[in-house]
């Protein structure tokens, strides 16, 4: 691999040399070659050849812009100035790309223009396509196969507004077109069995709310409360008087009484559900001997 | 005067009087090919170094004969003023 690279790298140095200049091409060989030789490396070696590469195009075009420094007629014996060329490398380099860059747009125009297909200017003919008739598959041995009634409304047909019916004949109404679905059975609502709710465990007697004033003055009497109760015993809203007992101190009394009893109260059930409800209550207030 | 050009020329004024081949200036200054020896050759054509072959027998020696450069005393003298100039513009 070595030996490969350092032959390698020995011919590109012998090629770079030959790019430089003609008067420096045989002593830049050989100073190269020479200077190859000091490398340690096969790397070390190839990248001093490609350098070389760079060095001689810049030897280059340094001595073709050269102002002759030695007059022929002093008889100096190397000229280092050569006459510009008319094309430069640079130019053909130049020529080059541009010349493949329009063979390519030129290439890829042809074969665009070869692959567009011209219009298709005949008319349009309609054609009937015959669509594939549904494959019917034979009912399966032990399938039942159960024929699902229409259960559409019947659609009424009547006869047009302006039909003129002649005098012997009898007008039917409604046809129907088709078989109406059997009649369903209707069931009887299902009644509800609704038991109302009331005073339930630990709700507080009249007797711990009888106003003192009121047994003083021997006053007795019932009022009738409306309170709505949740499912679970508590009041939703302010309990509110629906018939007086006939004292405003027992009615005060009774509305407090209510508001204290709230989470004791048994609440109404549909079917023993307990639900939300509204219900009238009673309460007495009576002295005791 | 480029950065590159100014490093093969400080490689020359470490020792005025020494001879130093390509190879011998790229150790020094770490300058690849591409750019030494254009660099080598400008500073010839304008006077400031002088080459010439290495006296050997290469076939003695087992190895090519080198190309070796050393500065002129209008180099030496003129590349001390480059240098001289930098210290004042870097002192003042």
């Amino acid at each position: 691999m070595s030996h490969t690279t350092d032959t390698l790298s020995g011919l590109l140095v012998r090629r770079a040399a030959r790019i430089a200049p003609s008067s420096l091409s045989a002593r830049l060989e050989e100073e190269w070659l020479a200077d190859l030789h000091e490398r340690t490396s096969a790397s070390s070696r190839l990248a001093f050849a490609l350098g070389c590469f760079w060095a001689s195009a810049a030897i280059g075009r340094e001595h073709r812009l050269t102002v002759p420094v030695a007059s022929a007629a002093q008889g100096d014996a190397v000229t280092l100035v050569q006459s510009p060329r008319f094309l430069s490398s640079r130019a053909v380099t130049f020529g080059l790309v541009l010349s493949v860059h329009v063979a390519v747009f030129y290439g890829l125009m042809l074969g665009h223009t070869r692959l567009v297909k011209p219009a298709d200017t005949a008319p349009l003919q309609p054609r009937m396509i015959d669509l594939p008739q549904p494959k019917v598959l034979p009912p399966r041995p032990g399938i039942d196969m159960h024929v699902i009634p229409d259960l559409r409304p019947p659609r009424i047909i009547d006869p047009p507004p302006d039909t003129k019916v002649p005098a012997n004949t009898v007008v039917s109404t409604p046809v129907l077109d088709y078989p109406s679905a059997p009649p369903t059975e209707r069931l009887p609502p299902r009644e509800v069995v609704h038991l109302q709710g009331g005073t339930g465990p630990g709700f507080p007697h009249p007797d711990e709310y009888y106003p003192d004033v009121a047994r003083r003055q021997e006053e007795q009497g019932a009022t009738v409360l409306q309170v709505c109760v949740d499912a679970g015993g508590r009041l939703t809203r302010d309990p509110v008087s629906t018939q007086s007992s006939g004292s405003a101190r027992l009615d005060a009394a009774a509305i407090k009484l209510a508001k204290a009893g709230s989470g004791h109260y048994r609440p109404s059930t549909d079917d023993g559900r307990p639900v939300n409800s509204c219900y009238p209550l009673r309460i007495r207030f009576q002295l005791r001997n | 005067m480029s950065l590159q050009t100014l490093r093969v020329l400080e490689a020359f004024l470490d020792n005025p009087l020494e001879q130093l081949s390509g190879s011998d200036v790229h150790q020094r200054c770490h300058i690849a090919s591409g750019t030494l020896y254009p660099i080598l050759l400008r500073l010839e054509g304008a006077g400031w170094l002088v080459s010439r072959w290495e006296l050997i027998d290469p076939a003695t020696a087992g190895r090519p004969r080198r190309r070796l450069y050393r500065l002129t005393s209008s180099g030496l003298k003129r590349a001390s003023e480059v240098f001289a100039s930098f210290n004042r513009g870097v002192l003042a």
